[in-house]
């Protein structure tokens, strides 16, 4: 069993500091970690690995990605491939994922990729799926769980949890080979030990550029997005019902003008014995159908 | 890297990127040694606080030749300032100086981020030779025959051999106790320092501090500031921010019951200190034991297979005018890889070869200066001298400019006045007279 | 020719996901100014009956694909069944919530389709004549970007959810409904569910939970939160708390919410001895019904509460529970 596993290298959300005014990110600042949700997918892939199998990790990006690829292989990977190449000026999804495919067919094409669901920088999640198109595979997001028994691998095939709205879970079966997006924080990455991470701190990674790949800088070429422009952080407001005809004008008002984020304006009881009070309670969860059924 | 014989895979393992870690490495790797250094945090300098204003300019220079050209410094300090406070007043020592060394190469001083100071520090130790581990938490030292051979980290297999262990693990350093060279330190002999970067503006900055290009200011605080808790307070300028902060003696804080961030608040609003961080936008918090009673808490300075230096060592001079920890911690640094050096080409790890290591601080100037200000801490960090001093001379200076209709009064009456309020008997302010003198002039 | 804002809704235990609620009215919005039409896809089995539920919040065309083999979501099904409905409907602009199941299959259509697609939407606007811009938040909302396509002729937009929030519905507006019998080759699926699995409240992590009930300080200690968690397990809620609780060692502390804990949007959240800080109440804006006891008529809680009693919880509650023991045995 083969398992491959894309590790993107992003910023420390704690180290994120957004200008109030340009909303800016003050670049200089930033320090670089491992995505957590990939970190939660590596972990994985060395726990599911069988004594023959291989675990390898991907990435696309720049040299300094190296250091996280170095502690992957310190915590257990077999094999680490990095892709980046002069031509390349970004890690657009669309970008990433042709250069991923390209790479995973380069390195023999394995059983199993696994991808975090999320990437906590610009990511939108879009990676696994568009990593399945490029290789004709099929994919499963927002994997919460899975394991593999040796009679599932014989059939190619697998079982995997999903998360469903609420808390609720999916049983989802999936041909292999697959793609697999997973949760951030189902579990955490080993620590290395001390031997092997002094073994691979200048262990070099191999660099694959757009020649090794076969591709030419035309095949990274699509339609172009222009960023416009990055602002601070500003909620929507969100909508609501339109105001209640049986309230009062200056409730109405009240009501529009909080365009529904604050003061429900419900109702409040403040007088009767705790009996009484507890019957109220009783009685609203009722009309609202919370005792009918428990979940 | 394949496996190594399981003893002595380093000639010498310092522990702590600090500056005093990263300078012991540097000279050490230059000198061709196997150099390990051990940082706990991801990087260098991840966790490391300070004002910061490093005054080894000059000592840098020498290892690296005009090293502020390639190092993240963010200004070099022209402008320092003393300021005595009352709750609303200040009184100021204002020193300039546009001239030769302070102004130009080598400089006397350059305010600097520890964050990126620290890593670049470090990395010129890795670009010598040394190899950097960072997120590696060192947790014990280990022995063999009563003589200390390596350290064990937190990881699995994680001991590792060394000829010789540097400890430059900070205040408070957990390998110079395991070691059995320090004690436990007492509360007043620990400061606390509560700090902030505040974002600015550099054009802001130029214009409120009366600068040109690079040149930054360097002002401390004495006096009301600490409401009665015995300490005094610093601002720096650095590119497009401000350090600024409280340092509160740690026993004083507890019996007072004083929190520190109360006594960083306060010292933002007082009327000397709000106008030059007004508008400005918190980047970062953070608090960091300070070392302060130089010479009396000294550890022995070395055993068999084993040095410290920096503030594990309590290099640290915070003696009222000075606050200077990065500079010592660098030459003590320097002092235990010639140490190093020496031992590993006599092939003799004992304490009798590595007593050496107090010829090389003498050499380096810094126990020199720590005896020469043996008694500065004790006193400065007295309640007069931090607290009532201070404050006695802002109010006077009140009284001296008030015009209010009232008969002039001299100097010399108020004084008295003054001081008769404060319930100082007279002997007390001679003495405290000499010893100011005995701690500064002498 | 008529143009087209094309929105898909997705279904969950036969109702439409709020998410999907949303996007049709974002879509409305869009497809006002544009002078265009909102043609909303639904795919499941047995769904026809949501397609009113559309009209009603702005929809003027539903298309609902229909297929027994669509009964549980398969990505691969969904792909086959709503590629060539999708092609036919020339849309001018795609929306669609962002939703674990849509990132599954709609990027493979972005790639074939050669659409530049955008997740964590904000926002749709239209600027000029008639491109769309769009504002997405990054780095975990710490940041927004505006984006504009100059060249695209369409865009791929998902929209997170519960930024907008979902209005009235417009009772009377109706809309024009097809209904599309695919054909399927579910064999093909290499991709199939095959069944949910219920959330636990014991486990269900808070910000999934669908019903909460809270401590705060004003629970006086261990045995007032003793007395919270019990009517929490009595109606099948997780149990959660404010900061205050948790620093007092009363909750634990992956357990408490507001904006440096945990964000929490349930159907039901009761609150007792819970002030109602800023910091709190920022965590519980999702909420849909919020109950709240609180001893002080002044709370800033009972203003944000759907029903707020003003009494003391050490009264109300064991009584509660009581009277719910006897309901509910
Ligand atoms: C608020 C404040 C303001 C200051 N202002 C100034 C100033 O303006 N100018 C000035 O010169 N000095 C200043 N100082 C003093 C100065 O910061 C210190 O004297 C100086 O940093 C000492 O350097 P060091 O290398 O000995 O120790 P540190 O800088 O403390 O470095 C110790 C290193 O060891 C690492 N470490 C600790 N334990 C372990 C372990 N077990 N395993 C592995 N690694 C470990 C730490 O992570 C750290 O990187 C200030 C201090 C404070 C707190
Ligand atoms: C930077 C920062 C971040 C913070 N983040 C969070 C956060 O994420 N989440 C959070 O919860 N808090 C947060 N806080 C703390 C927050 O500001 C409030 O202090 C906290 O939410 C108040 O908790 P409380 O409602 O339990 O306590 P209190 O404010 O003390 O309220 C107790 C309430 O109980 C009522 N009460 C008392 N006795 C009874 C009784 N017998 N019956 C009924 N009612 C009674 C009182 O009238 C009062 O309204 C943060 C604070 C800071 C400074
Ligand atoms: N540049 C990259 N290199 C390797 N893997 C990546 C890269 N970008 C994204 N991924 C993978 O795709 C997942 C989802 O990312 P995203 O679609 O950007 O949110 C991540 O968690 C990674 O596993």
């Amino acid at each position: 069993m083969r398992i491959a596993v894309c590790l993107k290298y992003v910023p420390d959300p704690g180290t994120i500091e957004v200008d109030p005014l340009t909303g800016l990110i003050a670049a200089d600042r930033l320090l670089y970690m491992l995505n957590p949700a990939d970190e939660s997918a590596l972990e994985l892939a060395l726990r599911l690995r069988p004594p023959q199998g291989t675990v390898t990790v991907f990435n696309v990006g720049p040299v300094e990605a190296d250091r996280l690829l170095q502690e992957a292989l310190a915590a257990g990977a077999d094999a680490a491939v990095r892709v980046w190449d002069s031509a390349i000026s970004s890690t657009k999804p669309m970008i990433t994922t042709i250069l991923l495919a390209a790479a995973l067919r380069a390195a023999e094409l394995p059983d199993l990729v696994l991808c975090g669901g999320h990437s906590v920088d610009r990511g939108s999640g879009t990676v696994p799926a568009l990593l399945a198109e490029h290789l004709g595979w099929p994919v499963v997001t927002e994997v919460t769980q899975f394991e593999m028994q040796p009679d599932e691998l014989q059939s190619g095939r697998m079982r995997v949890q999903r998360r469903l709205a609420r808390g609720a879970r999916a049983e989802s079966e999936v041909t292999l080979p697959a793609i697999l997006g997973l949760e951030t924080g189902l579990v955490h990455l080993r620590q290395a030990s001390l031997p092997s991470l002094m073994r691979v701190k200048h262990t070099p990674i191999p660099l694959y550029g757009l020649e090794e790949l076969g591709l030419s800088p035309q095949d990274l070429h699509f339609p172009a997005m222009t960023l416009h422009e990055v602002m601070p952080p500003r909620p929507r407001a969100r909508v609501m019902f339109t105001p209640d005809c049986h309230r009062s004008a200056p409730e109405r008002v009240a009501q529009i003008l909080s365009a529904g984020v604050a003061g429900k304006a419900g109702q409040i009881l403040d007088s009767g014995t705790p009996e009484q009070q507890a019957d109220a309670i009783i009685d609203f969860l009722r009309q609202h159908g919370f005792l009918e059924k428990s979940p | 890297m394949t496996a190594l014989p399981a003893k002595e895979q380093f000639d010498v393992i310092v522990v702590g990127a600090g500056p005093a870690g990263s300078a012991a490495a540097l000279l050490s790797a230059r000198a061709g040694l196997k150099v390990l250094l051990l940082e706990r945090g991801e990087y260098p300098g991840a966790k490391n606080v300070s004002g910061a204003v490093f005054y080894g300019s000059a000592i840098l220079n020498q290892l690296i030749p005009n090293w502020w050209e390639q190092a993240p410094v963010e200004r070099y300090i022209c402008r320092r300032d003393i300021a005595f406070m009352s709750p609303t007043t200040a009184v100021a020592l204002d020193f300039r100086c546009a001239g030769s060394g302070y102004a130009t190469a080598p400089y006397n001083g350059f305010s600097v981020l520890r964050p990126k100071f620290d890593r670049w520090l470090a990395a010129q130790a890795e670009a010598a030779g040394a190899f950097l581990l960072t997120s590696a938490v060192v947790d014990d030292v280990l022995w063999d025959d009563g003589r200390v051979v390596g350290v064990r980290v937190r990881r699995e297999q994680g001991e590792i051999y060394g000829k010789v262990v540097i400890a430059c693990d900070g205040v408070n350093s957990f390998l110079a106790k395991k070691a059995g060279l320090q004690r436990e330190f007492h509360a007043h002999e620990l400061s606390l320092g509560v700090k902030e970067v505040i974002g600015l503006d550099p054009a802001i900055i130029q214009d409120r501090f009366h600068l040109t290009g690079n040149e930054g200011i360097a002002f401390e605080y004495l006096g009301a500031i600490t409401e009665d808790v015995h300490g005094g307070a610093f601002l720096y300028t650095n590119r497009d921010s401000l350090s600024l902060g409280v340092i509160g003696q740690v026993s004083s804080l507890v019996e007072r019951r004083k929190r520190p961030y109360e006594l960083l608040e306060r010292f933002k609003a007082h009327p000397a200190v709000a106008p030059l961080v007004r508008g400005g936008k918190l980047r970062e918090y953070s608090a960091h034991l300070i070392p302060e009673s130089g010479w009396a808490m000294q550890p022995k300075l070395y055993t068999d297979g084993l040095l410290v230096a920096g503030d594990a060592a309590g290099f640290c001079l915070a003696a009222g005018l000075y606050l200077e920890g990065m500079n010592y911690a660098i030459q003590s640094g320097l002092a235990a890889a010639e140490t190093a050096i020496a031992a590993c080409r006599r092939g003799n790890f004992s304490a009798r070869s590595l007593a050496v290591y107090r010829k090389h601080l003498k050499q380096r100037h810094v126990s020199t200066d720590f005896r020469a200000y043996r008694h500065a801490p004790s006193f400065v960090n007295g309640p007069r001298l931090q607290n009532l001093y201070p404050e006695m001379i802002a109010r006077s200076m009140e009284q001296i400019f008030r015009v209010d209709g009232a008969p002039k009064r001299k100097i010399l009456p108020l004084a008295y006045r003054m001081v008769r309020q404060s319930e100082i008997r007279p002997g007390q302010l001679l003495r405290d007279a000499y010893q100011v003198a005995r701690a500064y002039l002498w | 020719m008529d143009k087209f804002v094309v929105v898909i809704a997705e279904s969950e235990h036969g109702e439409l996901t709020q998410a999907s609620l949303e996007c049709v009215e974002e879509g409305r919005e869009v497809a006002d100014q544009l002078g265009a039409q909102v043609h909303t896809i639904l795919c499941g089995n047995e769904v026809t009956p949501l397609a009113a539920t559309l009209a009603a919040h702005g929809a003027d065309r539903v298309t609902v694909v229909e297929h027994e083999a669509l009964a549980q979501f398969s990505a691969d099904g969904w792909l086959q069944a709503l590629a060539p409905v999708l092609l036919d409907a020339h849309p001018t602009l795609l929306l669609a919530p962002d939703s674990g199941q849509i990132r599954a299959w709609l990027p493979r259509l972005s790639v074939r389709w050669r659409l530049p697609l955008v997740g964590c939407c904000m926002r749709i606007g239209i600027i000029g004549d008639g491109y769309p811009e769009i504002i997405r938040h990054t780095y975990g909302g710490a940041c927004q970007e505006r984006l504009i396509w100059p060249y695209a002729t369409l865009v791929c937009a998902m929209l997170t959810p519960g930024v907008r929030g979902v209005g009235a519905p417009q009772r009377g507006r109706s809309a024009e409904v097809t209904v599309v019998r695919p054909e399927l080759d579910p064999a093909s699926f290499r991709d199939r569910t095959l069944r949910t699995l219920p959330a636990d409240p014991r486990t269900v992590s808070l910000s999934e939970a669908e019903r909460i009930v809270s401590g705060g300080f004003g629970a006086g200690g261990p045995d007032g939160m003793a007395l919270v968690k019990r009517l929490a397990e009595q109606i099948g809620a997780a149990l959660g708390g404010t900061r205050v609780a948790a620093d007092r060692g009363w909750l634990a502390v992956e357990r408490f919410i507001g904006s440096t804990g945990q964000i929490v949007a349930p159907k039901l959240y009761m609150a007792f001895g819970v002030s109602g800080a800023g910091q709190h109440l920022s965590g519980i804006t999702g909420s849909e019904q919020v109950v709240a006891v609180n001893s002080d008529r002044t709370a800033p809680i009972l203003k944000r509460a759907d029903l707020g009693v003003v009494g003391d919880l050490h009264q109300i509650l064991p009584i509660l529970i009581r009277k719910l023991t006897e309901i509910t045995p």
